[in-house]
């Protein structure tokens, strides 16, 4: 099956510190493919290449990018695509909807500005949008200020904007930050389910793997600016080919079971740190000289596919 | 909104009834004698003792306060002894002169800071920027009568494309019937000569007294727009697909605006003021040039009612800047 969104080789560059060092990730039809791993390790910033919505500083670059099968390298294609092809759903819902206007008429100007309605089409279409997000009292919260609303609530009008312009694509960047954990389950659950039934895909960028098991058929682990592993959901929980997403998966699963996690000592670098070949080698229990002296190679085992001299597996087949 | 108005408006009178005080006291404090000015410099001491006491100025302060207080909840703001006709009738007849010249400064100034804050603002460290703080530079640095005398100097004297700064129509030509604000009652009226006179004659007005503002409003625009760009809300807006023109007219200019209402309403009430010296300069018939009069003539009366009336209009002002800030954002809720 080809990938609805393909990136190879992006790079992102802000005042001379590499951000994102050669990102590789697709997102294929119809799926929901999560991009985790630590603050700072490049996931917004990845979310943001693809629009184009770097800082006015940062430099970027791909070797290849692709989306539905169109050319998406010239920042132009990208920009265009906002709201049109690709919906975005933003973290810290509350401050991302405008406070001077009608969350009404927030919608009705996105889906004028997207799909040239009417302002009655728009908000009849306004309202049709506010109930397939559960909202039960619509025509309320059409009419209401966003200070006037919940933080969950303002999330669900936010995914409302978002599938105005019936996108192929929804990118969510940590869309429950700031939430009740009680909504924050509720908000994923209704992610998952609009995103299946306006037969898009999904890319859900967040730093809780508890919520990826949960949403995410595929997951991409990421580590200082770059993908470091990727494979489903299941493989990664199972048997993650990388030390560091193995890791992460094991701290979850014990603060799930109310264990106290194993740490992982050290800490992540931050940009412009004098990097290892393989960047997490200093904090590996399995690294070796080669780590700190040679390029990890990609390796595919299964569905997998990870940077990794020393990958967890029995039966290494090294690419 | 209707019992927020009355509360404040109702809050207003024991600031007026200390505005008055001080109006009247400082009037008092002025030098010159106004018996001895209505007088003329010919007559006797004896003269001059008989018109004091006729005027009441012979009285004991508090007393002739209390007779001008009487008057003044009547509505009666006294006689102007230098133009011989109540002091109400005196400003009722200049007041749209000077109304007129303020909002036309008012909206010259916003027209140019608006767009040139957001732009700024949007083009930040670039060229626009630094033009927009040079111009804001000059704006505070030229005070508003100089520009006005430069003004004059080059498009009257030098040019020749500005009619003479005297009055707000040509020598001769007779007003308009109507309110008093000729640019609104020629319009209405059909009169399209009396109109393009009156309008030729308000430009140099409006820029010499717009002009100062466009620096202070620039600046708070800029910033407002500064910390506007960088908000989530135009980041969300940004990432679902909005864009160029709109983005930045409807959306940033507009979540911009509540800093600018406040300053345009300061700015408007510092015009007022401004508009005395404008007006000596360009000899507009308004409540300014009638102040400047008055204080040289030391005219008691037309002194304290022309404090009273800038008093009340400042008052009003800030009322509306209230009132405008909770229309613009919803989140300012009027207590």
């Amino acid at each position: 099956m080809s990938a609805l969104l393909e990136l190879h080789g992006l790079e992102v560059e802000i005042e001379g510190l590499p951000i994102l060092r050669g990102v590789d990730l697709e997102v294929r039809p119809g799926e929901i493919l999560g991009v985790v791993g630590e603050t700072g390790a490049g996931k917004s910033m990845t979310a943001r290449s693809i629009l184009d919505l770097l800082p006015a500083k940062a430099r970027l670059s791909f070797d290849t990018c692709t989306f539905g099968g169109e050319d998406f390298i010239p920042a132009r294609a990208r920009q265009l695509a906002r709201g049109h092809r690709i919906g975005f759903v933003p973290q810290r819902p509350r401050g991302s909807l405008n406070p001077v206007f009608r969350v009404g008429k927030q919608i009705v100007d996105t889906l004028r500005r997207l799909r040239g309605m009417t302002r009655k089409e728009a908000k009849d279409e306004a309202l049709s949008l506010l109930r397939s997000v559960r909202i039960t009292d619509p025509e309320r919260v059409y009419r209401s200020y966003p200070h006037e609303l919940s933080g969950g609530m303002c999330q669900r009008v936010c995914i409302a904007i978002a599938l105005a312009g019936e996108p192929e694509l929804i990118i969510a960047d940590e869309p429950t930050t700031g939430l009740d954990v009680t909504i924050q389950a509720e908000i994923l659950k209704l992610l998952g389910e609009v995103i299946a039934e306006h037969n898009a895909a999904g890319m859900l960028i967040t730093h809780d793997l508890g919520v990826v098991a949960d949403v995410c058929d595929r997951v991409a682990v990421m580590y200082a600016g770059r993908v470091i592993n990727l494979g489903t959901t299941v493989e990664i929980y199972r048997e993650a080919l990388h030390p560091y997403a193995n890791q992460l998966v094991s701290i979850a699963s014990s603060l799930d079971s109310g264990g106290t996690p194993q740490e992982i000592p050290g800490r992540v670098p931050n940009p412009g740190d004098d990097l290892a070949a393989c960047a997490f080698a200093p904090r590996c229990f399995r690294a070796e000289d080669d780590c700190f002296q040679e390029e990890p190679p990609l390796v595919h085992i299964e569905g997998q596919m990870a940077f990794c001299h020393h990958p967890l597996t029995s039966e290494v087949v090294s690419a | 909104m209707g019992s927020y108005i009355v509360r404040r408006l109702l809050a207003l009178v024991p600031i007026l009834i200390g505005v008055t005080m001080v109006a009247f006291l400082v009037s008092r404090g002025l030098p010159g004698d106004p018996a001895r000015l209505y007088a003329g410099m010919q007559a006797s001491d004896f003269e001059v003792q008989a018109i004091r006491e006729s005027l009441g100025l012979n009285k004991p302060l508090y007393h002739q306060y209390w007779i001008y207080m009487q008057g003044l909840i009547q509505g009666d703001l006294g006689f102007s002894l230098r133009t011989g006709f109540p002091v109400a009738e005196d400003i009722r007849n200049r007041l749209p002169a000077t109304v007129e010249m303020v909002i036309f400064a008012l909206a010259f100034a916003l027209a140019v800071a608006l767009p040139l804050g957001v732009w700024a603002a949007v083009r930040r460290g670039k060229l626009i920027d630094r033009f927009s703080r040079f111009i804001s530079t000059l704006g505070v640095a030229i005070p508003d009568f100089w520009a006005a005398l430069i003004l004059v100097m080059i498009f009257f004297v030098f040019l020749g494309w500005a009619p003479p700064p005297v009055g707000r129509l040509d020598l001769g030509a007779s007003p308009p019937d109507g309110t008093g604000f000729y640019l609104i009652d020629s319009l209405v009226r059909g009169e399209w000569g009396t109109f393009r006179d009156a309008l030729g004659h308000i430009i140099l007005p409006m820029i010499s007294l717009g002009f100062p503002a466009i620096a202070p409003i620039t600046r708070l625009t800029r910033n407002a727009t500064l910390s506007v760009l960088q908000s989530d809300y135009i980041a969300f807006g940004r990432a679902s697909g909005l864009r160029g023109a709109p983005l930045y007219l409807k959306y940033v200019l507009r979540n911009s605006l509540p800093g600018a209402i406040t300053m345009t309403g300061l700015i408007s009430g510092y015009m007022i003021g401004g508009a005395v010296l404008i007006e000596r300069v360009f000899s507009w018939p308004g409540v300014g040039l009638y102040a400047y009069n008055s204080l040289e003539r030391t005219d008691h009366a037309a002194i304290q009612g022309v404090v009273l009336l800038s008093a009340i209009t400042y008052l009003l002002v800030f009322l509306a800047v209230d009132l405008l800030q909770s229309i613009v954002d919803p989140r300012v809720r009027l207590k």
